[in-house]
């Protein structure tokens, strides 16, 4: 396994029972048990190969395509649970057969991840033993945890799978305890999932977002000094160090100290979340129970995903352990922690929340690429129309995950700069920077692809022609940003080519590398696809209706958007207005850039009311434009330049300017589309969608979608794991095998487009098997699940 | 051409020009192995290794050539920096000279931070993760010296040498520090004195109040102060001290006491042999164990007492 930069992940996900998989997976687990009894007892060769290929590469390939089948199958229950509450709640079918078919797809695709995640373990154990002896050794209790949750995974798959048409009835079993137990019910999983949020997926409780555990960067300023300067520097490091239990002191002290911080298997608070989590399922199976068999199915759903989302989170401890080791001894780098302290690990969050976007936005773009697949090879207009409208809902849930993402790919980026200022380097500035030029392209494809196809299916919808005039603008200003983001700072030239241009940089385009154009132009780009989104929705809709007559319980939602809008604004303005520059090591002097963007926030935050103050005198379209205007001007114009003042002058600042920038967009996007629902609430409708009848190019958009955000996860996959360099746990394990080298960005992408076939192929291939077991629904050119 | 075979066309042609993006972008950013330099204490070693494995111009600029902003730029860059790195270094901090200031810098960076720049972004360079080696970081010295237009002469290198030294050897390479301590068994340092005794240690280094049987030793072989006296070692010094002492003679090599009398050979080794072959595992620890003892209460003759 490499380690450093063949991409690990080693989840052990060879024990998914399923039919055609059952009898294979039983021989794994057989074989899996001396693997594992070996691991414990490292004896022999360090690193072997795969009967004479590179162990890395094999694991990099095995990994990688374990990977994006387990994204697909995280990902796409997910969107089969929100599709078919959708259905129950709409009472459309439509939604409830769109549902059920994604589900069909999973459970084909479930038995194939669970065979990759065995060969991947088989792979790691037998290529690496020692590695895995360590990784064994200290993360072997998740191991089981891991088991555990698979079993509830399968079960509850098969539960929802087939149990579908015999719980499709809607009809309510006890009206007196649903009504009782509904809103404590739906308020009660609120709080969990807000909390599960929280726990899991930001700062988490016991541990500090800064640093929660003595890692080798501890150690590094410990004990780098010659004798008579180690206590300076361990002094040093304990106050940097912004927790108690985090100081590290000096010696035994130090193990004592990180003893103390155990928390056996986890934080107490966590404890008492599962507790609340088990309350909220008995109320919740009760009165799901009360309201009828479709909305037990559909909390078999949201198990499903729990299930899913647990393995998620336990894989993901082993893959950021490896790269933000956690609870070591500062002398002696041994492991001496709990296994919580491993899990817990400064990367773990902020991957957990990454990769949970991502799957969604995968799951989504798969399954629009499916749908796109068959209305292409579709003999009838009802199979065209079931598809296209299938391929609409893929590419809207893609967009969705899409439009957070790049915030949480800031987030983890932050951190992981946070965390070792080394690979933050590496990765934003050295070996790595390239791949950067890749990402942008690629997802400069998936964000000008999936306006496209939206701008192209206006031409099923009637009432679409009033805004087409809006679409040039749109696509210049999205290529206008790309042209930004893919411009690099640094220009590999040759003297004669400096000579020409006066020097290594180009007088103008330099200042379009750097991360204050990069961050501006990727929030502009969110902004404009936000917009393609808002025309979308409105195409077919007549003209707004008075909000003051017509939102109904709109009046007390949009208050409450802006309440929670002000409250994100207000609360980040406060903190950096209050911000000391000596906490940044910046002189005095600098306060005023702390001061200036926390002013502008303040200004945005007037405008929120302005908006929501014009949107009850029905005004809200006028309200909305205001807003996205000003969201533009501030967050990519002013905070633009600013930014430029701020890396020169301020640079310790430029992370909490990106947040400003970023903290703008979301809170437009929230406001806006509040008002928008309620605005448009009721509103005529010009002419019913016309599904089907739109062109091909869409639907190979849809295929170019699928595709790119593929490569994408592999690039990044090549990016994240890479970045710990010649180390398989960085700082602890170093990587001494002869294949201790990374990658270069060619042999990368050659590997990735290997990847991507195969993982194409194999998925062409696993739904076309899972296609012979049932007749085609449109064969008699029936359209029963289609929408009309 | 059926449907399903233009669907495949797209796609690998899709995936193809991806490919292809890759190759070419490897080839316009001119990236290569990183040379192997181990060994070799050279500027332009030093400058192979501030590109590649030192990672230091992924922060630090020098003048116009590069791009971080991070850190101290190396070169001139009014009107911040005035001066290069190995002129204007001498100026930092009063008690060290310019090269002094450099060696600080790199092992230890925390102490003294360029205003307005973060503490703790730098690591050690001899620590995980980056983990260069003395020669390496003796070779970027080199190489920031000759930037800064400084001759790179054999008294220069030395000088480096020597402002190193307080640092050589700490955890090195990264393996000594990545590697976890050794634990030894508890000794017997009853034991240990018969090793002492049995081993003719007492031949060259004093204990005071301790007696030895001489065996075969006439009374001029046993005349002492060959080696450091060693009367109430255990209360100064480590265990990891002690065992160094014995295996590696060399590791630390006291100061000659007088011009009379010396520890070391012409040649600066120490006269002490090592006694890798002579001691067995048991024997060490014991022997440590004793030494350990020595000034403290379980000293053999007061815990007698």
């Amino acid at each position: 396994m490499n380690t450093g930069n063949s991409h690990i992940r080693h989840r052990c996900e060879s024990l998914r029972p399923h039919r055609p998989g059952i009898w294979v997976l039983a021989a794994m687990a057989l074989l899996l048990l001396p693997a594992l009894a070996f691991a414990e007892n490292t004896i022999g060769a360090e690193y072997r190969t795969f009967f004479g290929l590179n162990p890395r590469t094999t694991v990099w390939v095995i990994g990688e395509i374990h990977l994006l089948f387990a994204a697909f199958v995280l990902g796409v229950p997910i969107f089969a649970v929100v599709v078919e509450f959708v259905g129950l709640r709409t009472g459309e079918q439509k939604y409830d057969h769109l549902a059920h078919e994604c589900t069909a797809l999973l459970s084909a695709a479930f038995s194939t991840t669970a065979a990759l995640g065995g060969l991947l373990a088989f792979a790691v154990f037998g290529l690496y033993p020692s590695v895995m002896g360590h990784l064994t050794g200290v993360m072997h209790k998740s191991f089981y945890i891991y088991g555990l949750l698979f079993f509830g995974e399968a079960f509850t798959l098969y539960l929802y799978y087939y149990s579908w048409h015999r719980m499709a009835s809607t009809e309510t079993r006890h009206a007196g305890i649903r009504k009782l137990l509904g809103t404590p019910a739906t308020i009660l999983g609120i709080v969990i999932v807000a909390l599960f949020l929280y726990l899991f997926f930001f700062n988490g409780v016991g541990s500090h977002p800064k640093r929660i555990e003595v890692t080798n960067q501890d150690v590094a300023m410990t004990s780098a000094a010659p004798v008579d300067g180690a206590d300076a520097a361990a002094a040093e490091a304990a106050e940097t160090a912004e927790t108690a239990e985090a100081a590290p002191p000096a010696g035994d002290e130090t193990a004592e100290a990180v003893k103390e911080y155990r928390y056996g298997p986890v934080h107490p608070i966590y404890w008492w979340f599962g507790i609340g989590f088990v309350v909220f399922v008995i109320v919740y199976v009760l009165f799901a129970w009360a309201a009828g068999p479709k909305t037990m199915h559909i909390f078999l759903g949201v198990m499903l995903n729990f299930f899913g989302l647990a393995l998620l989170l336990v894989a993901n401890s082993w893959a950021t352990y490896m790269m933000s080791p956690s609870g070591l001894h500062p002398d002696t780098m041994a492991f001496i922690g709990s296994t919580w302290d491993a899990v817990s690990n400064y990367l773990w969050r902020p991957l957990n929340l990454h990769r949970l976007l991502g799957n969604i936005a995968f799951g989504g773009f798969v399954v629009g690429a499916y749908a796109a697949v068959k209305f292409l090879t579709a003999k009838n207009d009802a199979a065209r129309a079931h598809y296209d409208w299938m391929g609409y809902i893929g590419n809207f849930i893609g967009i969705c995950g899409m439009i957070p993402l790049p915030f949480a790919g800031y987030y983890l980026g932050r951190e992981v700069y946070s965390n070792s200022p080394i690979m933050g380097n590496d990765m934003m500035g050295g070996f790595f920077s390239w791949t950067f030029v890749l990402q942008a392209v690629l997802i400069g494809a998936l964000f000008i692809g999936a306006n496209y196809y939206l701008w192209a299916g206006m031409d099923r919808i009637p009432g679409s022609a009033r805004y087409r005039p809006y679409i040039k603008y749109i696509m210049a200003a999205l290529l206008l940003s790309f042209m930004v983001w893919v411009t690099p700072h640094n220009l590999p030239l040759t003297p004669s080519e400096q000579g020409i241009m006066g020097g290594q940089y180009h007088p103008v385009l330099k200042y379009l590398g750097l991360m204050p154009a990069k961050n501006a132009v990727v929030n502009f780009i969110l902004l404009s696809t936000f917009f393609s989104f808002m025309l979308y929705r409105r195409a077919n809709k007549s003209d707004a209706k008075p909000f003051s007559e017509n939102a109904g319980i709109g009046k007390i939602v949009v208050p409450v958007a802006l309440c929670v809008t002000l409250f994100l604004t207000g609360a980040y303005a406060w903190s950096i207005w209050q911000l000391d520059p000596a906490d940044l090591s910046l002189a005095p002097d600098r306060r005023v850039y702390f001061r200036f963007h926390a002013g502008m926030l303040a200004v945005h935050m007037v405008l929120q009311i302005l908006t929501v103050v014009l949107t009850f005198t029905n005004k809200g379209k006028a309200g909305q434009a205001i807003l996205i205007g000003a969201t533009a001007i501030i967050a990519t114009g002013i905070f633009g330049v600013s930014g430029f003042f701020v890396l020169e002058k301020a640079n310790a600042f430029l992370r909490n300017l990106a947040v400003c920038q970023v903290l703008l967009v979301l809170c437009c996007m929230i406001l806006t589309q509040t008002i928008d629902i309620f605005i448009f609430k009721g509103a005529k409708i010009v002419g019913q969608i016309r599904w089907g009848k739109v062109g091909i190019r869409p639907q190979y958009a849809l295929i170019s979608l699928c595709i790119s955000v593929v490569m994408l996860m592999g690039l990044m996959g090549y990016v994240r794991s890479g970045l710990r360099q010649n180390w398989h746990v960085f700082g602890v394990l170093k990587d001494t095998s002869p294949q201790a080298m990374s990658p270069v960005i060619q042999e990368m992408t050659i590997t990735v487009g290997f990847i991507t076939i195969v993982f194409l192929g194999l998925v062409a291939f696993v739904f076309w098997l899972r296609s012979l077991g049932e007749p085609d629904p449109f064969a008699d050119n029936n359209d029963p699940p289609n929408p009309t | 051409m059926p449907k399903a075979a233009r669907i495949i066309l797209f796609g690998l042609t899709y995936v193809v020009a991806y490919m292809l993006l890759g190759v070419y972008l490897f080839r316009l950013s001119g990236a290569s192995v990183p040379t192997d330099i181990s060994g070799e204490i050279s500027v332009a070693a030093g400058e192979t290794v501030f590109n590649g494995l030192g990672k230091c111009s992924t922060c630090h600029s020098i003048g116009d050539e590069g791009s971080a902003v991070r850190c101290p730029n190396f070169g001139v860059d009014a009107p911040r920096f005035t001066a290069p790195i190995g002129l204007r270094a001498a100026s930092r901090k009063p008690e060290l000279s310019a090269i002094e200031y450099i060696v600080e810098s790199i092992y230890n960076p925390n102490a003294y931070v360029v205003e307005g720049f973060p503490k703790n972004v730098m690591k050690p360079i001899n620590r995980p993760p980056i983990a260069l080696d003395d020669d390496a970081i003796t070779s970027v010295i080199l190489y920031l010296l000759e930037k800064s237009g400084i001759d790179v002469t054999d008294s220069v290198i030395k000088e480096v040498v020597t402002a190193q030294h307080p640092f050589r050897g700490k955890d090195a390479a990264g393996e000594a520090g990545a590697a976890p301590a050794i634990t030894f068994p508890e000794g017997d340092h009853e034991e240990g004195f018969y090793v002492f005794e049995s081993m003719k240690c007492f031949q060259c280094h004093l204990i005071e109040g301790a007696e030895f049987d001489p065996g075969e030793l006439t009374p001029e072989d046993l005349q002492g102060g060959v080696g450091p006296e060693l009367t109430g070692i255990g209360a100064i010094q480590t265990y990891e001290y002690l065992y160094e002492s014995v295996v590696n003679p060399n590791a630390v090599v006291l100061p000659d006491p007088s011009p009379d009398k010396k520890y070391s050979a012409e040649d600066g080794i120490s006269k002490m042999p090592d006694f890798l072959d002579t001691l067995t595992a048991r024997e060490l620890v014991d022997l440590a164990a004793y030494l350990k003892s020595l000034g403290t209460d379980l000293e053999p003759g007061e815990d007698d007492e």
